[in-house]
C-alpha cells in the first residue's frame, strides 16, 4: 500500500519544474575558459609601464627593456600560444564575414607618433609693436587728424596741438605704422604730458597667448610645431612655440605659452579665441597601428592577429600614443596582419560562453 | 439521498426549468468568459522600475534599488524581494504569496513607495510600478511601416507616440502601450565648450535661463467695461527660433544669445534600445499590453478596429501594422480543445447510441453532457476562471466521465422498466431504479472528485498551469454527480418508456456479440484463479520492466505558433554596434529561410515596463509562411534545430530559440532554470566574485556535478573618475561642483519642455558630441572655481579605464551570486551535502558571506513534501469512502487493487507512443486512478448483491460479471472515446494533452480488461462471508 503514494509523488514530480520552459537549454563548453586563466599573461605588465611613461632617452630604454625581460617574453609568448590553441575552433573568421561585421583587416607597419596637446588661446596685441602717443608738453589739442582705424606711417601726425605755457604749437606724430587702436582726445581738450592721446598697434604681428595647464607644463617647449585653428574665422595656420613663459600665473595656476603670429592679411583680430595643437613630441616607432585596432581583452591591452587561418588574441604592450595612433612595443611584428578596427566582434566571440543565455535576473 | 430523488421526481417542473436555466446560464456564461491561450501562470508580482538617468550600477543600487527595497520590508503576504540594479535602471520585483489579489498587492506597494520616494535623492528617479499585467499580457505587437520614405525616425516615433499610442491608450482593456525604436524629439543645445570660456559662462547658467526663459502665466483678470478679461502672459518657447533667441548674459549691454554658446538642433533623446526589420535598419515599434484579466480576444478585436482607424487618419505613406498578435493562438488553442470537446461528445453520443439500444435512454445520458458542461460554465464565470487551453481540457477529459452517472441510473431503470411489473407506476419504477444505484454512484464520484485533489496543491507554474483543469474536473463531476441524482430521473420518467413485451429473445448489440466470447473467458478465470493471478502478475511485470524506458521530462513546450528568437550579445556592447549585429543576422535569416516572411527585432528596452533587457539582448520575431510552405524544415521543432544549427556560429552572439509567450513569463518567473542553485550572499562584489569562483571549482569536482556555471556579474567597461580631494580643496571646489558640471557636460541635462500643442519635448543641455565622446577629452573637461580658475578635469580626478559589474542583483536586501548546477546519476540531497562540506572544507567564506541552497530541487523537495502527505490522504479517503460504501475492508482492499494494474496500461501506453513521463502524464494517472476505481466499484456492488441474495460466490462472480459488462464497457469505452480527439489532435496545445490522454487511454484498457477477467477471480478471496454482507445492509 505504501507503494501507490510514493509512486503518485514520483509520478508527478519526475518531470515537474517550469512548464513554458523553453527547451534550448545552452550547455556551453565551459572547460575552454577555465584554462585561460593559466596562459593569461600577467608577466607583461611587470615594471613595464612606468620606465615608458617618462622616458626620454627611447634607446636606452629599449635595450634595457629586450635584454632584461626576454626571458618573460618567451614565457608569455607561450603563454599566447596556448591561450590561442584553446580558442582555435571559433576565431576563424573569414576576412569577408569579419568585413561584414565592419572590422578591417591591416599590416603592422612603423610609423611616427605624434604626440599633441590642444589647448585654448587667445590673439592679443603684440605688445612689443604698440605705441602709445603723448604730448611731450601740457597742451591743447587744436586739431585731430587720425581717427580709428586709419593706418599710418611713422611720422605722420595725427593731431596739431599747442602748449598751454608757452603756447607753441607742435604736432603728435606716430611713432611707428600701424594702425590707430585708441583715440583719447577730442578737440580743443587739455592735455597733461601722463595722458595717452592715441594708441597705434602695428597689427602686422600678433600674440597667441595659450594657457598651460599645469600637467602641460613641463611639456611644452620653444620650437615645438603648433596648428591655431578658430570655429568661425580664418583658415589653420602652423606656427612654432616662440616663448614659453618663466613663471606661472598666481591667480589661475596656468603657465604661457606664446606664439608670434604674422598677421599678413590682418585677418586675426585681437581678442579672438582659438584653439592650439601643440605637438609636444615625434617619436617615430617600429610598429604602430590604429587605436581602433586595441581592445581590452580580459584587462589586457590586445590586438587579433592573424596565424594562418585564425586569429590570435594577442596581449601587447603600449608605448605612446596620439589622437588616433599607438605604438605597439610588444606583441606585433611589422608585417603582421591584424584587425585594425571592429575587432570587438572577436572578443565578442571568445566571450560567447560567458554570455548568459539571455535574462537579466 | 432518497429523500432528494423523491424531491426530484415530485417537482419535475421545477427540475427541468432549473436544468434549463442552468443550460441557458451556461452558454451565456461560455460566450462572456474571458479567453486565454492558457492559464496564466505569472506569479502575484509587482515591479517597481525607476529611471535613473546615467547612473552606473553601483549607484543605482545605493541610491534608488536599496530604499526601494527597504521600503517593501514587512509588507503582509509578501513572498520575496528581488532587485536588478543595472545602469540606469532599477528592477525591483516584489512577490507576493500565491493567490494574492493583485490590486491589494499595487495597493500596498503603492503606500510603501512614498516612502521609497522620500529616501531617493533628487534628481534620482521616480519610482514607478509595473503596467497592471501579467506575462500573457502582450497582446499585440505593431511596427509603423513608412512606405513614401518621407520621414525620419524622429517623425515617425512622434506619430508613435503622439497619433497611434494616444488613441490606442483609451481602448478598454490596454493597460499600457509602450513605444520602442526611433528617436525621441528633443529640442537639444549642443554646447561649444569654448563659448563658455569666451563668454564667461557655465552649464548650470545655460539650464537656468533656459528654464526662466520659458513659461507661461495667468495674472488674475481685469474688469473692463463691466466685462472680466482674463489676463495670460505668453512666455513659451514654441520651437527652435524662440529658444535661439534667449539671451543668456549681457556684457556691456550687448546679449549673448543662446545660438552664440552652440548649436541648436532637433535631435534624438539618449537611447537604451531600438527596433529593426528584415535587416533594412530601424523601425518604430509599439507593444500593447493588456489589462490583468481583461478577455484577450475582445482587447485584441477591439485594438484592431482602432488601429484601422488610426490608420485611416495617419499621414499618407504611413500605416500601423501588427506583425505579433495573440488572437490567433488564442483562437488556435481555444479551438483545438472546443474541437477535441464537440468531436469526444459526439463520439460518446454514438457510443451511447450503440450501446444502450435505444434512443430514449441515450438522449437522456446524452443530456448529462450539456448540462455538466453548462454548469462548469456557470462555475467558472462565478469564480473567474478563464476558458482556456487547460480549463476547457478538463472539460474534454471529463466528457467521458460526465455521463457514467448516468449511464447507470438509466441503466437501471431501463433494466427495471424491462423487469417490472406492468402494475407498477412508471414513477415507482423509476424511484426505485435511481434510488438503488445512488449511493454507488455518490461514492464512485465522489472518488473521481477526490483523486483530483493533489493536483490542488501543486505550487508555482505546475500548480497555476493544471489547477484549471483540476478545477473544471471536479465541477463537471460534479455537475454530473447532479444530473444523475437529480435531473437524471426526472429525464428518465419523462422520456424513457416501458418497452414492448420483446424481452425474451437477447437483445441483439455489441454487447451481447462480446458476451460470446467473455463469458467463457470469465467462467475459466474464476475456475483457476491462478490463471488471473497469473495474467495479473504477467501485466504488473510488463509495467515494471517498461517504466525504466521512459524518458522524462518538463511539461511538453506549448507550441504558440510564432517564433522568437533571444539574442545574447558582449555585455559591454554598444547600442550601435548591438544594431549592427541584429541586422546582419536578420539579413541571414531571410536569406537561408525562405519561409521566413518578416522579422522584426528589438535591442535594449524601450519605454519601461514590460522588459528591462540591457542593449546586449534582443529578441527577435519572427513571421513565418503557412506550414505548407516551408521548405527548411517540415515541423516548428525542426525549424529550431535548422535554424539554430546554421546560428551556432555567428559571431558574437548568442540565440536562444523560444515563444514570446515562453519569453515573456520566463522574464517573470525569477529563478534559476537549473536543478541546484547555490546562493553566495555578501556584500563585496570583487569578494562575492572571487569566492564564487572558488565555490565553482569545488564544486566540479563533486561527482555527478555538470553544467556547472556562475554568474557572470562583471564585464561592463567604465571609466571611473576618481575625485582628487586634496586638489579639489587647493582649488577651492566641492566634490558637487565637479560632478554637477561632469554629468551636465558629458551626460546632458534636462532644462524645461518645449509644447506643440499638447505634444511636449524636452529642451536637452549637454556638451556638443565632439567635446564629451571620448576619455582624452573628457580629461580636459574644464571646471571653474569661483576666483575664476578655469581647471582641466584631469588635474581633479583620477581618470582610468577599468571594468565594473554588469548589474548587481539582489534578493531580500542582500547581493548575491548564483552557481547553478545540474547533477546526473545520483540523488541531489546527497549531492548538495557532499558539495556543501567540500565547500565547507576548501573555501573559506568571509564573515557575513553564506551559502545557501535552492533551484528547481528545492521547489521539488517542497512539492514532494506536500505531495507525500496529500497523496497518503487522498488514497485514505478514497480508502475510506469505498469501505463506506461496502462496509468492508476486504472489498475496499479489492478495489483498490486495480490503481497498480491501471498504471501499467498508461506507462505501456506513453511508452508506445514514445511520449516521455512528464506532469500532464502524471495528472492523467490521477484521472485513471478515479476512473479505474469507478469500474471496479460497479462490478464489486454487484457481486456483493448476488451474494447477498444466496448466490454462490463462484457463480456469482460470472454473472456479476456478465451482467455488468455492459455498464463497464460503457463507463470504460465513453471515457476512452471522449479522450481520443485529444489523443489525435494536432492543434495548438495538443501536445499538452496528449500525454494525459495516452495515460487514460492505455490504463483504461488494462483496468477494464483486469475489471473484467481478474477481479472476478480475486473476489473470492475477498469477499466477506454472506453473513456479513447480509448484516451490513
Amino acid at each position: 500500500m505504501k507503494i501507490i503514494p510514493h509512486l503518485m509523488a514520483t509520478l508527478l514530480l519526475a518531470s515537474s519544474s517550469t512548464v513554458y520552459a523553453s527547451e534550448h537549454h545552452e550547455k556551453e563548453e565551459k572547460k575552454q575558459h577555465a584554462q585561460h586563466e593559466s596562459g593569461s599573461p600577467d608577466d607583461h605588465q611587470d615594471g613595464h609601464e612606468e620606465e615608458h611613461e617618462e622616458s626620454h632617452d627611447e634607446e636606452q630604454h629599449d635595450k634595457d627593456n629586450h635584454g632584461a625581460h626576454k626571458e618573460e617574453d618567451r614565457a608569455a609568448e607561450n603563454g599566447h600560444e596556448d591561450h590561442g590553441k584553446s580558442e582555435e575552433p571559433e576565431l576563424t573568421f573569414s576576412a569577408e564575414l569579419l568585413r561584414e561585421f565592419g572590422g578591417e583587416i591591416a599590416s603592422a607597419q612603423a610609423g611616427v607618433i605624434h604626440q599633441q596637446v590642444s589647448l585654448p588661446g587667445e590673439v592679443r596685441l603684440n605688445e612689443e609693436a604698440v605705441a602709445h602717443i603723448t604730448p611731450r608738453f601740457a597742451a591743447k589739442i587744436t586739431k585731430v587728424r587720425a581717427n580709428i582705424g586709419d593706418n599710418i606711417k611713422a611720422g605722420e601726425t595725427l593731431a596739431a596741438a599747442e602748449s598751454s605755457e608757452t603756447l607753441v604749437r607742435f604736432s603728435l606724430k606716430s611713432l611707428i605704422d600701424g594702425v590707430v587702436i585708441k583715440r583719447h582726445v577730442a578737440t580743443g581738450e587739455h592735455l597733461s604730458p601722463d595722458d595717452t592721446a592715441f594708441v597705434v598697434a602695428d597689427l602686422s604681428t600678433l600674440w597667441v597667448d595659450i594657457a598651460l595647464y599645469p600637467k602641460q607644463i613641463p611639456r611644452v617647449k620653444t620650437g615645438q610645431p603648433v596648428r591655431i585653428t578658430t570655429s568661425h574665422g580664418p583658415a589653420p595656420v602652423d606656427a612654432r612655440i616662440d616663448y614659453v613663459a618663466p613663471l606661472v600665473d598666481e591667480g589661475t595656476r596656468t603657465g604661457l605659452a606664446r606664439i608670434f603670429l604674422t598677421n599678413k592679411n590682418r585677418e586675426w583680430k585681437p581678442g579672438m579665441f582659438v584653439e592650439a595643437t601643440i605637438t609636444v613630441g615625434k617619436f617615430p616607432a617600429a610598429v604602430v597601428v590604429p587605436r581602433s585596432a586595441v581592445i581590452d581583452f580580459e584587462n589586457q591591452p590586445t590586438v587579433f592577429v592573424r596565424q594562418g587561418e585564425r586569429w590570435q588574441p594577442r596581449a601587447v604592450k603600449l608605448g605612446r600614443n596620439d589622437s588616433d595612433q599607438v605604438e605597439i612595443l610588444k606583441g606585433l611584428e611589422a608585417g603582421e596582419k591584424y584587425v585594425s578596427r571592429g575587432g570587438f566582434v572577436l572578443k565578442a566571440e571568445l566571450q560567447k560562453s560567458e554570455f548568459e543565455s539571455g535574462h537579466n535576473h | 439521498m432518497q429523500s432528494i430523488i423523491r424531491f426530484a421526481l415530485e417537482n419535475r417542473l421545477l427540475v427541468v426549468v432549473l436544468s434549463l436555466a442552468t443550460l441557458i446560464g451556461g452558454y451565456f456564461a461560455y460566450r462572456t468568459l474571458p479567453v486565454d491561450a492558457y492559464p496564466d501562470i505569472s506569479p502575484s508580482l509587482v515591479q517597481v522600475f525607476v529611471e535613473t538617468e546615467g547612473l552606473a550600477p553601483e549607484e543605482v543600487e545605493k541610491y534608488v534599488t536599496y530604499p526601494v527595497e527597504s521600503a517593501m520590508n514587512g509588507l503582509p503576504k509578501l513572498d520575496h524581494v528581488r532587485s536588478v540594479s543595472n545602469f540606469g535602471l532599477s528592477v525591483v520585483n516584489i512577490y507576493f504569496e500565491d493567490g494574492t489579489d493583485i490590486y491589494f498587492a499595487r495597493q500596498l506597494v503603492g503606500e510603501r513607495l512614498q516612502v521609497a520616494r522620500e529616501s531617493i535623492p533628487d534628481g534620482f528617479g521616480e519610482p514607478v510600478m509595473g503596467p497592471i499585467t501579467t506575462g500573457l499580457g502582450q497582446i499585440l505587437f505593431y511596427v509603423l511601416e513608412d512606405t513614401s520614405g518621407e520621414y525620419n525616425n524622429t517623425q515617425l516615433r512622434e506619430i508613435q507616440d503622439w497619433i497611434v499610442k494616444f488613441n490606442l491608450q483609451t481602448v478598454k482593456g490596454v493597460t499600457e502601450v509602450l513605444s520602442i525604436g526611433g528617436e525621441v524629439k528633443q529640442f537639444q543645445v549642443r554646447v561649444d565648450p569654448d563659448a563658455l570660456i569666451r563668454y564667461d559662462v557655465s552649464l548650470p547658467q545655460i539650464k537656468e535661463r533656459i528654464e526662466e526663459n520659458n513659461a507661461n502665466a495667468g495674472a488674475q483678470f481685469i474688469v473692463k467695461n463691466d466685462e472680466e478679461y482674463i489676463v495670460r502672459s505668453v512666455g513659451l518657447a514654441t520651437d527652435l527660433a524662440s529658444l535661439r533667441n534667449i539671451v543668456v548674459k549681457t556684457i556691456d549691454g550687448t546679449p549673448v544669445y543662446l545660438e552664440q554658446l552652440g548649436e541648436l538642433k532637433i535631435g534624438g533623446e539618449i537611447r537604451r534600445g531600438l527596433t529593426t526589420k528584415d535587416g533594412n535598419g530601424e523601425v518604430v515599434v509599439g507593444m500593447v499590453l493588456k489589462l490583468i484579466g481583461s478577455n484577450t480576444s475582445e482587447v485584441i478585436n477591439a485594438v484592431k478596429k482602432e488601429l484601422a482607424t488610426i490608420n485611416d487618419n495617419l499621414p499618407k505613406g504611413i500605416e500601423v501594422q501588427p506583425y505579433y498578435d495573440q488572437a490567433t493562438l488564442v483562437k488556435a488553442a481555444v479551438s483545438t480543445v472546443i474541437n477535441a470537446l464537440l468531436q469526444g461528445i459526439i463520439l460518446v453520443a454514438l457510443v451511447l447510441l450503440a450501446f444502450m439500444g435505444g434512443l430514449r435512454p441515450s438522449l437522456v445520458v446524452a443530456l448529462s453532457i450539456p448540462f455538466s458542461v453548462g454548469f462548469t460554465f456557470l462555475a467558472m464565470k462565478f469564480f473567474g476562471i478563464s476558458a482556456n487551453l487547460m480549463s476547457l481540457g478538463g472539460i474534454a477529459i471529463a466528457i467521458g466521465m460526465m455521463v457514467d452517472g448516468a449511464v447507470v441510473v438509466v441503466e437501471n431503470v431501463d433494466r427495471m422498466l424491462r423487469e417490472s411489473s406492468p402494475d407498477e407506476s412508471r414513477l415507482h419504477i423509476v424511484a426505485r431504479a435511481c434510488q438503488a444505484v445512488a449511493r454507488p454512484i455518490l461514492f464512485a464520484i465522489s472518488i473521481i472528485i477526490i483523486v483530483f485533489l493533489p493536483l490542488f496543491t501543486l505550487q508555482g507554474v505546475e500548480g497555476a498551469t493544471f489547477r484549471p483543469l483540476a478545477y473544471t474536473v471536479a465541477v463537471a463531476m460534479l455537475g454530473s454527480l447532479i444530473f444523475a441524482l437529480v435531473v437524471a430521473p426526472v429525464t428518465s420518467l419523462l422520456l424513457m418508456k416501458r418497452p414492448q413485451k420483446q424481452d425474451d429473445k437477447p437483445r441483439k448489440d455489441i454487447i451481447s456479440f462480446l458476451m460470446k466470447g467473455y463469458q467463457p473467458m470469465v467462467q475459466l478465470m474464476v475456475a483457476r484463479r491462478w490463471i488471473a493471478v497469473t495474467v495479473a502478475g504477467v501485466v504488473l511485470a510488463v509495467g515494471i520492466a517498461v517504466a525504466p524506458f521512459l524518458g522524462s521530462e518538463f511539461v511538453p513546450r506549448l507550441n504558440e505558433g510564432d517564433l522568437l528568437i533571444r539574442a545574447t550579445m558582449a555585455p559591454s556592447i554598444s547600442l550601435e554596434k548591438a544594431e549592427d549585429t541584429i541586422t546582419v543576422f536578420e539579413r541571414q535569416l531571410k536569406k537561408a529561410f525562405p519561409e521566413v516572411t518578416q522579422v522584426v527585432s528589438r535591442i535594449g528596452r524601450g519605454e519601461v515596463g514590460a522588459h528591462a533587457d540591457p542593449v546586449n539582448n534582443a529578441e527577435i520575431f519572427v513571421s513565418l509562411k503557412p506550414q505548407e510552405e516551408w521548405v527548411s524544415a517540415e515541423s516548428l521543432d525542426g525549424l529550431y534545430a535548422a535554424m539554430s544549427k546554421k546560428f551556432e556560429n555567428f559571431p558574437g552572439a548568442k540565440f536562444n530559440f523560444t515563444q514570446p509567450i515562453a519569453a515573456a513569463v520566463d522574464e517573470l518567473l525569477t529563478g534559476t532554470k537549473a536543478e541546484l542553485a547555490a546562493k553566495l550572499f555578501g556584500d563585496d562584489l570583487d569578494v562575492l566574485a572571487k569566492q564564487a569562483q572558488a565555490i565553482e571549482q569545488v564544486m566540479r569536482t563533486v561527482p555527478g556535478a555538470q553544467d556547472v556555471q556562475r554568474d557572470q556579474i562583471g564585464g561592463t567597461p567604465q571609466l571611473r573618475i576618481t575625485l582628487n580631494r586634496n586638489a579639489i580643496a587647493r582649488y577651492g571646489l566641492n566634490v558637487s561642483d565637479v560632478q554637477k558640471t561632469l554629468s551636465v557636460a558629458v551626460g546632458g541635462s534636462e532644462a524645461g519642455q518645449v509644447f506643440e500643442g499638447i505634444r511636449r519635448f524636452d529642451i536637452y543641455v549637454r556638451l556638443e558630441k565632439k567635446s564629451r565622446d571620448e576619455a582624452d577629452v573628457i580629461r580636459q573637461l574644464i571646471i571653474e572655481n569661483d576666483a575664476g580658475q578655469r581647471i582641466p578635469l584631469e588635474e581633479l580626478a583620477n581618470i582610468e579605464e577599468v571594468v565594473g559589474p554588469r548589474q548587481i542583483t539582489r534578493e531580500n536586501n542582500q547581493r548575491f551570486i548564483t552557481i547553478q548546477t545540474n547533477v546526473r546519476e545520483r540523488d541531489i540531497g546527497s549531492f548538495v551535502a557532499e558539495a556543501d562540506a567540500a565547500i565547507a572544507e576548501q573555501v573559506d567564506l568571509p564573515p557575513g558571506y553564506f551559502l545557501k541552497w535552492g533551484g528547481q530541487f528545492e521547489l521539488q523537495q517542497q512539492a514532494n513534501k506536500r505531495l507525500m502527505i496529500v497523496v497518503p490522504i487522498t488514497l485514505g479517503l478514497v480508502f475510506l469512502m469505498l469501505y463506506a460504501n461496502f462496509n468492508s475492508l476486504r472489498n475496499a482492499l479489492l478495489i483498490m487493487l486495480n490503481i497498480p494494474l491501471a498504471l501499467v496500461g498508461g506507462i505501456v501506453g506513453l511508452w508506445l507512443s514514445g511520449q516521455s513521463l512528464s506532469v500532464p502524464a502524471s495528472v492523467g494517472f490521477i484521472a485513471l486512478f478515479g476512473i479505474a476505481l469507478e469500474n471496479g466499484l460497479v462490478l464489486v456492488s454487484y457481486l456483493n448483491e448476488l451474494v447477498r441474495d444466496g448466490v454462490p460466490v463462484a457463480e456469482a462472480s460470472v454473472r456479476a460479471a456478465c451482467s455488468r459488462l455492459r455498464a463497464v464497457i460503457m463507463t470504460a469505452v465513453t471515457t476512452a472515446l471522449g479522450l481520443f480527439p485529444l489523443l489525435f489532435a494536432s492543434g495548438t496545445g495538443s501536445e499538452v494533452q496528449r500525454p494525459l490522454a495516452t495515460v487514460v487511454v492505455g490504463g483504461l484498457v488494462t483496468a477494464t480488461l483486469l475489471t473484467l477477467l481478474v477481479l472476478p477471480a480475486l473476489y473470492q478471496w475477498f469477499a466477506d462471508k454472506p453473513a456479513d454482507i447480509g448484516a451490513s445492509h
